[in-house]
């Protein structure tokens, strides 16, 4: 007779995918490893953490307020939504909640304001696209079939349909000085003026007394209007060396966040750690971000961009000529250090990042075999790249997904595990 | 050893980065209790259910210890045997810890040849017997069809997980040459290392019957697999007998269920045994240490296998006890004399994640030597599948349980055989990190007993053994 303690080392089986597994879930039984449903998706919350800290930080308590509201109206709307039909039971309060979290992350802050930086009619009512947003997304995770079924992410549906719907009510353009964070409320700002001098950049710009936060036009409107060809030079001509130099925000901005932005997307570095933290846990995959992250750059670099927008006067008629250049880094106007500066800037700008670590790797859309999600996040990265160059920077990332995550079955279906024997 | 080393790297299983040996090894492989005999002992005559075997004798006859107890019948299997003398009290259907019901007969013994108290099994006394060591080299190995008779009328029987039908591959051998022989030391558990601690303290012993199988097969290449990480001390006599011998000693990192068949072929040789199928189909022969012994003490001590090693972990005072009991004592009764109350309990046999639960009153034989006693399970509510992926990822053949599980809900054998289901070793990692508590072995279970109602499998082992009999 052998007495050996009854320990962890009961538990028979050492996981090489989901290191995270024995730790994340309550104490682990003899016949499981203890991980449930709830315990998974907290793993998630955990990793959004980092983009919810960088939100209170960057955005104060409004960004807090913001979040609690759309949690708030999901989980009421989960108490009716869960009683009606076989769907109703197929929903869980812990799928939900995450749900509502990853959408309350893309939305600005200023819904949460009294006086927000839009125009009428919606002035007033923008709570209630925050209290909308909660409802609307248990109403999409039922529909869609609940935690498991769905093969389509209710948070991109969601946000889509706001995007349509209120468009100009989601563009971000406040966020607080480096000396009022967190404390500071964003709403306190000087809406006439832009406050951020752009040479020095948000952690160099000088605090500008009575008032908390600054306004200005995100650097994700400045590159969109851009490369769609809709900007104005505001003289005869602008360049894309022009455009980053002289108008975008240094690159460490948009790294840290010093920018308006939604909340939970707008600081790439509070993104990333987050995700880098999923990977750890074991939860995503990394090829996903991985391979949207490559190749979102090298479309970026790729595609044909404008080097230069000429205003052009015809016959008394003032419009405006762009010179479209596909690789532009061979352009000798541009160059390869400027091309590469100017695919950072988009990827930093946008969501592309939130996307490809919160929202891409969702079990509900991604591929089951590696080869696929492989393949799926090429697809996704080139396919944001060209709608952030020609669409709109702000929404097409979530675009792109939504679409590529229509061909997931297809994927499965092509690209079957090998099995050992 | 590097090429082994290398082979066992380039899997898929999981495996942890290092060799640890923390509590789990004992600075001494601990010995093995010899249990009183129980007041009746439930002999079975067959190792599956098939054509009912009838006893030889009619009740209240007195029988001999080792006495054959029935006719040979048409199946290949091996002769049941008193493990005791006794009076036959009557025939009764029992459970096998393989999962078979048999048909046994009931033995009340008369104790006239009870262990001694503190008698531990013969292991314990087995010193370095090089000379059985010897003789075994002397056996001629071009009779295999004898030999496989003489195990046969010795009892010898080992139908587990990690030991398949022993007589099953040596006559499968007869017919189809096996060029390996791979005697596996690996335990599925840290707490419970049976076959680590059979061959520390038999190991001299337990390489004379792989060396025995060796000859009567004609296999060129002869492995002993240990685990990575045991203590040097445990095994030195083996290494040092082996060495003299040619046989490799492969130290092979023990991450479960790197000791099913299956893996082990993979991982140490690069063939590919489908999950239930003779090993002898990829030219080897795989035994457990257990079988091993059994072997060679047939073979150089003319001893039949009348009593059975087991571990037994009882998972509520968390101790594991190493035992020897006679074939045929009840589960209840051997509990009982480990101080495990039968009642209120799940026991499970094999591993834990294999989900096969044995009845109290089945009784010790050939199959499964591990057993655990475990506070009564009550099944989790499942949840929805939520696509995790984690059953696949973790899975060590790639199968898509998730899949599957599906599979056998529309009833779609050929969906389930797209996702693998022909090379799910029912190993039950899947069910183990499933967050949705999804039953995913036992849907796995459920569809391939659905493939087998279906006409187009090949053929089994059995098949074979039986065109090969007529």
């Amino acid at each position: 007779m052998i007495d050996v303690p009854a320990s962890t080392s009961e538990l028979p089986v050492k996981l090489a995918y989901a290191p995270g597994l024995m730790q994340a879930g309550p104490r682990p039984m003899l016949a499981h490893s203890g991980m449930t449903l709830s315990a998974f998706f907290s793993l998630h919350v955990m990793g959004a953490l980092f983009p919810i800290t960088a939100a209170a930080l960057l955005y104060g308590w409004r960004a807090l307020l913001l979040i609690g509201v759309v949690l708030s109206s999901a989980v009421l709307s989960l108490l009716v939504w869960r009683r009606i039909g076989s769907r109703g039971r197929q929903v869980r309060l812990a799928h939900t909640l995450w749900l509502a979290l990853l959408l309350a992350l893309m939305l600005p802050v200023h819904l949460m304001t009294g006086d927000p930086p839009f125009d009428e009619p919606l002035v007033g009512a923008q709570w209630a696209i925050a209290v909308g947003a909660g409802m609307l997304v248990v109403m999409l995770a039922w529909l869609l079939g609940g935690a498991g079924s769905g093969r389509v992410h209710p948070v991109l549906v969601a946000y889509l349909f706001l995007v349509v719907i209120f468009k100009q009510a989601l563009v971000p353009h406040w966020v607080l000085q480096k000396d009022h964070l967190f404390l500071g409320d964003v709403r306190r700002v000087d809406r006439g003026s832009t406050s951020i001098a752009w040479s020095e950049g948000w952690t160099r710009t000088p605090a500008a007394m009575g008032r908390d936060s600054l306004n200005e036009t995100s650097a994700a409107e400045k590159l969109s209007a851009f490369t769609s060809g809709q900007k104005r030079p505001d003289r005869t001509w602008l360049s894309l060396d022009g455009l980053l130099r002289d108008e975008m925000p240094p690159l460490e901005d948009l790294i840290l966040g010093g920018q308006p932005g939604p909340i939970g997307a707008a600081s790439a570095i509070a993104v990333i750690v987050g995700g880098l933290f999923l990977l750890y846990r074991g939860v995503i995959d990394f090829r996903i971000p991985l391979f949207i992250y490559i190749s979102a750059m090298a479309a970026f670099i790729v595609l044909p961009v404008p080097a230069v927008i000429r205003e052009v006067n015809t016959g008394g008629l003032s419009h405006t000529q762009i010179d479209w250049r596909w690789l532009a880094m061979r352009s000798h106007d541009v160059g390869p250090a400027k091309a590469v500066t100017f695919a950072n800037y988009e990827a930093m700008s946008g969501p592309l990042l939130f996307m490809a670590f919160f929202l891409a790797t969702s079990p509900a859309i991604r591929p089951m075999t590696r080869r696929a999600r492989t393949i799926y996040a090429v697809l996704i990265g080139v396919l944001t790249a060209a709608m952030q160059l020609f669409i709109g920077l702000s929404f097409a990332p979530y675009l792109a997904l939504l679409l590529v995550s229509l061909i997931t079955p297809t994927l499965d279906l092509w690209f079957k595990p090998k099995t050992l024997v | 050893m590097a090429k082994h080393s290398a082979y066992v790297k380039s899997t898929d299983v999981p495996q942890s980065p290092e060799p640890q040996s923390g509590p789990a090894w004992p600075s001494q492989a601990p010995a093995l209790r010899v249990l009183e005999l129980p007041t009746r002992l439930q002999v079975p005559l067959s190792m599956r259910p098939g054509p009912a075997a009838t006893a030889q004798k009619p009740p209240g006859s007195r029988v001999d210890r080792g006495e054959q107890l029935c006719d040979p019948g048409p199946e290949i299997s091996p002769a049941a045997l008193a493990p005791t003398s006794g009076r036959i009290v009557g025939t009764s259907r029992v459970q096998l810890l393989n999962g078979h019901v048999v048909s046994a007969v009931d033995i009340e013994p008369d104790f006239e040849d009870r262990p001694a108290a503190g008698e531990s099994h013969d292991a314990v006394r087995a010193h370095a017997h090089e000379q059985e060591l010897e003789a075994v080299a002397h056996v001629d190995g071009s009779d295999l069809a004898h030999w496989i008779d003489r195990l046969r009328d010795a009892g010898v029987w080992a139908e587990r997980t990690g030991s398949p039908d022993l007589i099953g591959q040596l006559y499968r051998a007869l017919r189809q040459p096996a060029d390996t022989i791979l005697c596996t030391l690996l335990d599925d558990e840290p707490t419970m290392r049976l076959n680590g601690i059979l061959a520390a303290r038999s190991g001299p012993l337990m390489l004379a019957g792989v060396m025995l199988l060796a000859r009567l097969t004609e296999a060129k290449q002869v492995m002993i697999v240990v685990e990575a990480g045991s203590p040097g001390k445990w095994h030195a006599p083996l290494r040092r007998l082996a060495r003299k011998a040619g046989v490799d000693v492969v130290p092979v990192l023990n991450d479960y269920p790197e000791s099913h068949p299956t893996m082990l072929l993979h991982s140490l040789l690069g063939r590919r045994l489908k999950p239930g199928r003779s090993p002898v189909e990829q030219k080897t022969v795989v035994v457990d240490a257990a079988a091993a012994l059994a072997v060679a003490r047939c073979a150089t001590r003319q001893q039949s296998m009348l009593r059975v090693p087991i571990a037994i972990r009882d998972h509520i005072s968390g101790i594991t006890h190493y035992i020897v009991a006679p074939v045929g004592s009840p589960l209840r009764q051997v509990l009982e004399q480990c101080d495990v109350s039968a009642d209120g309990i799940t026991i499970r046999r094999g591993s834990v994640l294999h989900e096969n639960e044995v009845s109290a009153d089945a009784v010790v034989s050939g199959g499964e030597l591990t057993l655990h006693a475990m506070p009564r399970h009550t099944p989790t509510p499942a949840d929805p599948c939520i696509r995790c992926g984690w059953c696949a990822e973790s899975c060590p053949t790639r199968v898509q349980p998730a899949g599957v599980l599906e599979a056998a809900q529309r009833g779609d054998v050929e969906l389930g055989q797209v996702l693998g289901l022909d090379a799910c070793i029912e190993c039950g990692v899947c069910s183990y990190v499933c967050p949705s508590h999804l039953p995913l072995l036992a849907g796995i279970r459920a569809l391939k007993s659905e493939a087998e109602r279906g006409t187009s499998r090949l053929p089994s082992v059995q098949e074979g053994k039986s065109g090969l009999s007529a």
